[in-house]
């Protein structure tokens, strides 16, 4: 069985090319990633930590009364985390403090999910142009339609950025993308690498 | 010969440390932007990647070389359901952005088109049931072959393939039916 194509590279209108490309460009804000990586190693060393004193303690005493001792103590770390926790949550009004959260009440206890209520959806994108006609063959689907026209550099970044991983691994397909990307893009901020790439991988066999 | 447990250890312990901090720092934003895309809001998406990630180092010594972004997403789709019932109505509610989730957006326009964009993708997705979803969002944004998806899953390739015939069918249908709905 062959491997399809995807939405965003072959017979997807511009809208739906365009949103998952968006969608794949999403990152979390900054500081998100090292708040949790520095939640994570902290748990990290303070399972190691109870790990080393439980299997310290069971080498050196027969009786295991050492290990047991360990093991209510971190018994008692999680459960008066979670007491914390729940006390904290029940307590303030606020929907998430996550800020305050220790790392081991990931695993312990449920973890804030809440938003505002006040927030209002939006009902419509004023930006977008309407496509709803059949899949057109991919020569007359790319001249040049960005579609998302407040967020197109996201999307030609997006875009530029699996043209460059797949210049590593797959030389037809990376040709394919940088064509499209160019038909897309022909003014854009990453025209001049696109230009530069679909040159090099035209050179390569 | 029987090495000394702290001896032993230590070492050990330093390179899963460091393995794991390798896995956040090249995995976060991916298994965060799963997240997202399975249906959590991005308070909720920055929470269950911390819990992907703490389910990672409690079986770093147990995830093979090579299999780190199977194990991680495997892992993500898990902590997405979970979530999903957790927030219960609400999941199935749409829930918009802030202004600081709007990804690079420099200017404000920028910045609530990006907002907009995103809510009508996940609004889009949200007509598809997990499983559809799951195959959705790995192949068509996460860019992992249906192989890949079949052997994460544990589902034969044609049940991958079907689900994703499927999800595009709805999907497609979805946006359609937003952007009729837009232009009115």
């Amino acid at each position: 069985m062959s491997e399809p194509r995807r939405l965003s590279e072959r017979f997807g209108t511009g809208v739906e090319r365009d949103l998952l490309l968006l969608g794949a460009s999403e990152r979390p804000d900054a500081g998100v990633r090292e708040r949790a990586a520095a939640r994570v190693l902290e748990a990290a060393a303070l399972g190691a930590t109870l790990g080393a004193a439980a299997s310290g303690a069971s080498g050196k005493a027969s009786t295991g009364l050492a290990a047991l001792f360990a093991k209510w103590v971190g018994a008692g770390l999680v459960i008066g985390t979670a007491a914390t926790w729940a006390g904290s949550t029940l307590l303030e009004p606020k929907p998430a403090a996550r800020e305050g959260a220790p790392a081991t009440t990931a695993s312990a206890a449920p973890v804030a999910v809440g938003r505002p209520a006040s927030a209002s959806v939006p009902t419509h994108t004023p930006e977008v142009t309407v496509e709803g006609t059949p899949t057109p063959p991919a020569a007359s689907r790319n001249q040049g339609d960005v579609r998302i026209g407040a967020t197109s550099t996201l999307v030609e970044g997006e875009s530029m950025r699996r043209v460059r991983a797949e210049a590593k691994n797959d030389r037809a397909r990376a040709l394919r993308l940088v064509d499209e990307h160019l038909l897309r893009f022909p003014t854009g901020e990453s025209a001049a690498e696109a230009r530069r790439l679909q040159a090099e991988l035209a050179r390569r066999k | 010969m029987e090495m000394p447990a702290s001896s032993g250890t230590l070492p050990g312990d330093t390179m899963q440390r460091a393995r794991l901090s390798k896995l956040m720092n090249e995995g976060f934003d991916a298994v965060w932007r799963l997240l997202r895309r399975l249906g959590l809001p991005p308070d909720a998406a920055d929470d269950a990647a911390q819990e992907v990630f703490l389910v990672a180092a409690r079986r770093i010594d147990r995830i093979a070389e090579g299999s780190e972004r199977s194990f991680l997403y495997g892992t993500a789709l898990r902590v997405a359901q979970a979530h999903r019932r957790k927030l219960g109505r609400d999941a199935k509610r749409h829930v918009p952005l802030d202004d600081a989730h709007a990804g690079e957006s420099t200017t404000p326009e920028r910045a609530l088109g990006t907002r907009q964009e995103l809510e009508r993708l996940d609004r889009a997705l949200s007509v598809l049931d997990h499983d559809e979803r799951s195959v959705f969002v790995l192949f068509e944004i996460e860019e992992l072959s249906l192989s890949e998806i079949s052997s994460m899953l544990s589902i034969p390739r044609g049940t991958v393939a079907s689900r994703l015939r499927r999800a595009r069918t709805r999907f497609v249908r979805a946006l359609r039916t937003t952007q009729r709905g837009s232009h009115v």
